[in-house]
């Protein structure tokens, strides 16, 4: 299953090689149809996502809404943070200003009524957060990894591993029968996500080492960074999840909600394909719009801090001239406890639990209170002293305290606190990126955690591998067992970026075999196998590599046996 | 060219015989560790290598080219920049700071503070960046207005730091990774004269310290680097050509070895004297001075240098 940027960026290069085939009026015409309506197209687009929303992501956004809050406070506090620093610097500059007591004595009732006494329930709030994600089940597994019987799959692992062509097949007769242009935009739509997954999730699972039922940690990171790695490089691409919303928002902006007939359509389609199998309990489809929105805007709340201001040059002079040494520098952070993370090995991404990084996080954290309370001033002095009293005693105190060698210790002081403060706010978020909540930035993707999914790798035969023991090991390429039996057809080839799973030389591509379905689609014909939805089903997480058929399990058998034994689904069963 | 080296640098610690022994106490398995690479493989041992010559950092640049020691035009904008690299495994927000000094063999605060440039933030990224091992990344540029009174000759000095690798205030780049100087001075002068050179040195020490001052020809594996750097030969220099002055009223003792006693920041101005032998035109001559702290009560010796090239005069024309 991959990301909401590669189902984008399908669409785009489908529409745009099947505009390029279109000669007849009729294939005009459902150019033009697909063309006028983008966000129903986008909506079929994405339908695994939003079956995906529809119930099984309820851990992954409540934790993602907390985050976000979390998010807010932070920026809000390292924002009073820089506030105070700036006041500051403009007092040392000029202590003669009108109301310097009022003044002062503002900034040090911030940082001493709001600043000191919040840090310490901000970041108990950032460690239970990240307590809470320490058990990872923001990622639901596919139900088959944990060799879950079919009815107690979610319906997205069902539309993916189960009767997938039989299901697009179904749901594009009955938008042909509803005429509608949006409803054929939207199986459309629907078509692409097919060729989308079918072939985009082979690549990933190379760069992974696997299947999403064996690795899905792994998988949610791989497909954010080809996600970020295709919004980054490819044309047409450069959409914030914000704008991706804004595309897939039909009705009123305020209270969108999913087309009745379109809403009618899946329900006929899911009864059709999976009722008669006795799933009849259909997935809320309403909430899966909704949650797939309310996701998108989300995922667009993790906006970068403002890199921290350098100390005003003339007050950084004073500082310098002040003769005062600042020996702050043997504070740094604390080695984590447990295991240490190490450079030997073949990547040191494989030594490091994912964890490690949150206790860099709370390490880095930790020396931003030291900043904030003082603790790390020189002679234990208190850098921030006051309240000064409303009289002329007062505003003389102030003003010596502001020409002083102390005042200049206190501004560098607030720097390395604002600085500290802007390391443990990204220090955080790169935690919540590593686990798959949130995509990395395009300053992320040189970085080996993601930079290793957005290239095929070349260390190794990317063989698929069993899952790991240790899953808190997840950013390591696995180390286990090779997945039997194999299967050699693929069509990446080492170093290859995402860009291939559009186009490549050898056509086994997104635009090549979702151009031909389109076309087959509006004539009424097959596409050629495997792409004859009237007849093959296939896995749609690519789960035994390349263009494979659903298949399920052989009767007592574990997705954990090696080899796997297992049978091909006939067309209509799951 | 060397510079091209310290840009895509993609060496390993681990090919670095001396990766775990970088002198000091920072993990750069932990933190970030920032270096501003004096040489492609420079991964932030310190004191530097007795081969690596620690008054030339090809890594601090004017308009995104290394300094030369060319003088700088008055009035002129310039943008200063530098390479900096993280050794380290986590991804930081550095900032680096740029100063100029008269000639001088060490860096007081006060100098500083005289010759502030200016300052800036930016990302430095971890391992894995830009397909190797090592994240090097240049600063972003500051702008610099050269001052009417820009002496001829000067000094360019670097320092970066970040969260969790904060800079120390040693102001030494010899000993300290945070710290890079461009302390390269370049003298045109005529054939078969006595030519002089003027530079400063300090005390930063809060106590009365006493110095040796020791002027030398430049050994022979720096001498092959300055030649690639200025695509010039080097000529030996005789060890009897050179001399090193106090510059103090009534002092007339000179030598090879000077040692002086400089109480907290005193400053002392020295003169360099060469005989300045006939040069071809793509010829030079470099001789550097070292300060080394004889007598502390600290375990390491406090250390400065500055260099000197010399270069046949050309005619002028008239």
């Amino acid at each position: 299953m991959v990301d909401y940027y590669a189902h984008m960026a399908a669409l785009k290069s489908i529409t745009d090689a099947f505009g390029a085939q279109v000669a007849d009026p009729k294939s005009k015409q459902t150019f033009i149809t697909i063309q006028d309506n983008p966000s129903y197209a986008a909506l079929g687009t994405l339908i695994d996502h939003l079956l995906y929303h529809s119930g099984t992501s309820r851990i992954e956004l409540r934790r993602l809404t907390r985050a976000s809050q979390l998010w807010r406070d932070i920026r809000e506090y390292i924002d009073a943070v820089a506030q105070v620093r700036s006041e500051l610097e403009s007092m040392v500059q000029d202590s003669s200003q009108p109301d310097i007591v009022v003044r002062y004595n503002a900034i040090h009732d911030t940082l001493k009524n709001y600043l000191q006494p919040k840090f310490t329930s901000l970041v108990g709030r950032l460690q239970s957060l990240f307590t809470q994600l320490r058990d990872l089940t923001h990622i639901v597994p596919h139900g088959q990894g944990a060799d879950l019987s079919v009815n107690q799959w979610s319906w997205r692992d069902l539309y993916l591993s189960r009767a997938s062509g039989l299901f697009a097949e179904t749901l594009y007769k009955k938008a042909m029968d509803n005429g509608s242009e949006e409803a054929m935009a939207f199986a459309y739509g629907v078509s692409a996500n097919y060729v989308s997954n079918a072939v985009g999730s082979n690549f990933q699972n190379r760069t992974v080492g696997g299947a999403r039922r064996s690795h899905p940690h792994r998988d949610r990171v791989a497909g954010y960074s080809i996600g970020a790695w295709i919004r980054k490089n490819m044309a047409g691409m450069q959409l914030s999840t914000t704008q991706l919303k804004s595309l897939l928002t039909i009705g009123s902006p305020i209270n969108p909600v999913l087309p009745p007939d379109i809403k009618t359509i899946l329900e006929k389609s899911l009864t059709e394909v999976y009722g008669v199998h006795g799933l009849t309990n259909l997935p809320d489809l309403d909430k899966g719009y909704r949650n797939m929105l309310k996701h998108l805007e989300l995922l667009d709340s993790f906006k970068p801090l403002p890199v921290p201001q350098m100390i005003d040059d003339t007050v950084y002079i004073k500082i310098l001239s002040s003769g005062t040494t600042f020996l702050d520098a043997p504070l740094g952070t604390p080695p984590p406890q447990d295991p240490a993370p190490s450079s030997g090995g073949g990547s040191w991404t494989d030594d490091i639990p994912w964890w490690a990084w949150v206790l860099f996080a709370v390490c880095v954290a930790l020396v931003a209170l030291c900043f904030l309370l003082g603790i790390c001033a020189p002679a234990q002095k208190d850098p921030y002293p006051g309240p000064f009293q409303h009289d002329e005693d007062g505003t003389s105190a102030v003003r010596s305290y502001l020409t002083s060698d102390e005042s200049l210790q206190s501004v560098k002081f607030m720097f390395n606190l604002h600085m500290q403060l802007y390391d443990m706010a990204n220090t955080s978020l790169r935690v919540m990126k590593f686990l798959g909540l949130v995509y990395p930035e395009d300053g992320d993707l040189p970085a080996v955690e993601f930079k290793q999914f957005t290239q095929i790798p070349f260390k190794e035969i990317p063989d698929f591998k069993k899952p790991i023991v240790d899953k808190d090991m997840f950013l390591g390429f696995p180390a286990s067992a090779e997945e039997m039996p194999r299967i050699d057809h693929r069509p990446f080839f080492p170093g290859d970026f995402p860009d291939r799973i559009f186009t490549n030389p050898s056509q086994s591509d997104v635009s090549t075999f979702g151009s031909k379905l389109w076309m087959a689609q509006l004539q009424g014909t097959d596409a050629d196998k495997p792409f004859n939805l009237s007849g093959s089903n296939l896995n749609l997480d690519a789960d035994r590599e390349f263009l494979q058929l659903c298949w399920e399990l052989a009767t007592g058998g574990s997705t954990l046996d090696n080899p796997l034994n297992f049978t091909i689904l006939g067309y209509t069963k799951i | 060219m060397a510079t091209e080296n310290i840009k895509t640098s993609d060496s390993h610690p681990e090919k670095d015989a001396n990766h775990d022994r970088r002198g000091d106490d920072r993990d750069p398995n932990i933190d970030p560790y920032l270096v501003i690479p004096y040489y492609a493989a420079d991964i932030g041992v310190r004191p530097l290598p007795a081969t690596v010559v620690a008054w030339f950092c090809e890594s601090i640049f004017i308009d995104g080219v290394p300094h030369t020691g060319a003088p700088l035009i008055a009035g002129s904008t310039v943008m200063i920049s530098a390479m900096v690299k993280n050794a380290g495994v986590k991804p930081a927000a550095a900032y680096i700071r740029f100063y100029w000094l008269d000639p001088t063999t060490v860096f007081t605060q006060a100098d500083l503070a005289d010759g502030f440039i200016g300052q800036g933030v930016f990302p430095v990224s971890i391992p894995g960046s830009s397909g190797g091992v090592m994240s090097v990344v240049e600063s972003p540029a500051i702008a610099w207005e050269i001052p009417d009174d820009i002496p001829p000759h000067i000094c360019l000095f670097a320092e970066v730091g970040c969260p969790g690798d904060l800079e120390t205030w040693s102001f030494n780049p010899v000993t300290d990774r945070h710290y890079a100087q461009h302390n390269v001075n370049i003298v045109h002068a005529m054939p078969f004269e006595t030519t002089s050179f003027f530079f400063s040195a300090s005390n930063p020490l809060k106590e009365t310290a006493l110095y040796e001052f020791q002027i030398r020809p430049v050994s022979r594996e720096a001498l092959r680097f300055l030649e690639k750097q200025y695509r010039a030969k080097a000529i030996p220099v005789k060890e009897d050509t050179i001399s090193l002055y106090p510059v103090k009223a009534g002092s007339e003792k000179n030598g090879q070895k000077l040692h002086a006693s400089l109480r907290p920041n005193e400053k002392q101005l020295f003169r360099i004297t060469i005989d300045m032998p006939e040069l071809r035109n793509n010829e030079f001559l470099a001789v550097e001075v070292e300060q080394t702290l004889t007598s502390t009560r600290e375990e390491q010796p406090s250390t400065g240098s500055i260099g000197v090239l010399f270069f046949t005069e050309s005619e002028r024309e008239e």
